[in-house]
């Protein structure tokens, strides 16, 4: 099991405790990234990919204000099969709870894992943090995908 | 039992049907002289049923339940320009040309939502492309409706969200 801990305190927690307050000292920044506890090509390719998707959605989306990886159980984080999961905060979109869409790997344009992106306003990720809005099936909210490449910027 | 990824490509090739079906009375359905012409809402109707299907493709193909997708015909505006930006990240779209076309794809999107009878902005906007309605104290006719707020469709722009949302849906469909 790859350990999830607050960015504040370095609690370790579980993964229901990942997406609500530290129960330790109350913040709700993670260290953690879904892949970053795995090894190998492979995931390491993921998790360039998730940034580089991620980066891409902030570019042509200006107002999406932060962008977190969603993690699952980090054995099926490790395989290729597992989607890339991403939950855009979108201060424009239309609040509508959780609603996963699930986008086919795109391989010749680089993206050789599927994915599946969860647009929230920031109400709703405010929700997400309180569990009174679930992700579906044991995801859990993960590590902050930085703008860009500035570790000041969100970096965690 | 079909999966939730068998559900997300059966609608994405019922999407496609519909888009084509669009496209084949826009641009190729040659009508006898005598005939009248295909009225606007019966074109757009199919735009509007492709872009639903396609919105809920790629939600049957994140995990929704078929089930849940049934009692709505509000995907389009939360959506479709999601899926139009993740279609443009994949084809590579350079950022001028995405800025330009996100405000314009989130109206259009809005636009093509209230073509469904169902959705109609708290009775702000009842004009759709299925049933009469009636404003203030006069009846219109959805055959007889302009519909011009769905006029971007043919500039440029608007005929690039089309391709994007016929990637999208040629994508999903395989």
């Amino acid at each position: 099991m790859a350990a999830i801990n607050c960015a504040k305190c370095g609690r370790s927690l579980t993964p229901e405790q990942a997406s609500a307050p530290c129960p330790a000292c109350g913040s709700k920044d993670r260290r953690s990234s879904c892949s970053d506890k795995a090894v190998g090509t492979e995931s390491a390719l993921k998790e360039e990919v998730r940034k580089r998707l991620a980066r891409a959605h902030y570019t042509y989306e200006p107002s999406i204000t932060e962008i977190f990886t969603i993690c699952s159980n980090p054995a099926y984080e490790a395989l290729s099969s597992e989607p890339i999961k991403l939950l855009e905060v979108n201060s424009n979109t239309i609040p509508s709870g959780i609603m996963p869409l699930g986008f086919d790997p795109a391989p010749a344009s680089g993206i050789p894992f599927s994915s599946v992106i969860i647009e929230v306003t920031p109400d709703e990720l405010e929700k997400i943090r309180r569990q009174e809005l679930k992700l579906p099936d044991g995801w859990y909210l993960g590590a902050l995908v930085p703008r860009d490449d500035d570790p000041e910027n969100g970096n965690q | 039992m079909p999966t939730s990824q068998e559900w997300g490509r059966a609608f994405a090739k019922q999407a496609r049907a519909d888009f084509d079906t669009w496209n084949a009375l826009q641009l190729y359905v040659k009508l006898p002289p005598e005939a009248r012409p295909l009225p606007r809402c019966q074109k757009l109707h199919f735009l509007q049923m492709a872009c639903e299907k396609l919105a809920k493709a790629h939600l049957l193909k994140g995990g929704s339940r078929v089930s849940d997708l049934k009692q709505s015909h509000a995907y389009i505006a939360k959506h479709l320009p999601t899926i139009v930006r993740q279609q443009m990240i994949q084809e590579g779209e350079n950022e001028r040309v995405a800025n330009s076309i996100r405000d314009q794809c989130k109206r259009l999107a809005r636009e093509i939502e209230l073509l469904s009878p169902s959705v109609d902005d708290g009775s702000r906007r009842e004009d759709n492309c299925e049933y009469p309605w009636v404003h203030g104290a006069a009846l219109y006719v959805p055959a007889e409706w302009a519909f011009a707020n769905l006029n971007l469709l043919t500039e440029p722009n608007g005929r690039n969200i089309l391709k994007r949302i016929r990637q999208a849906i040629e994508h999903l469909a395989g």
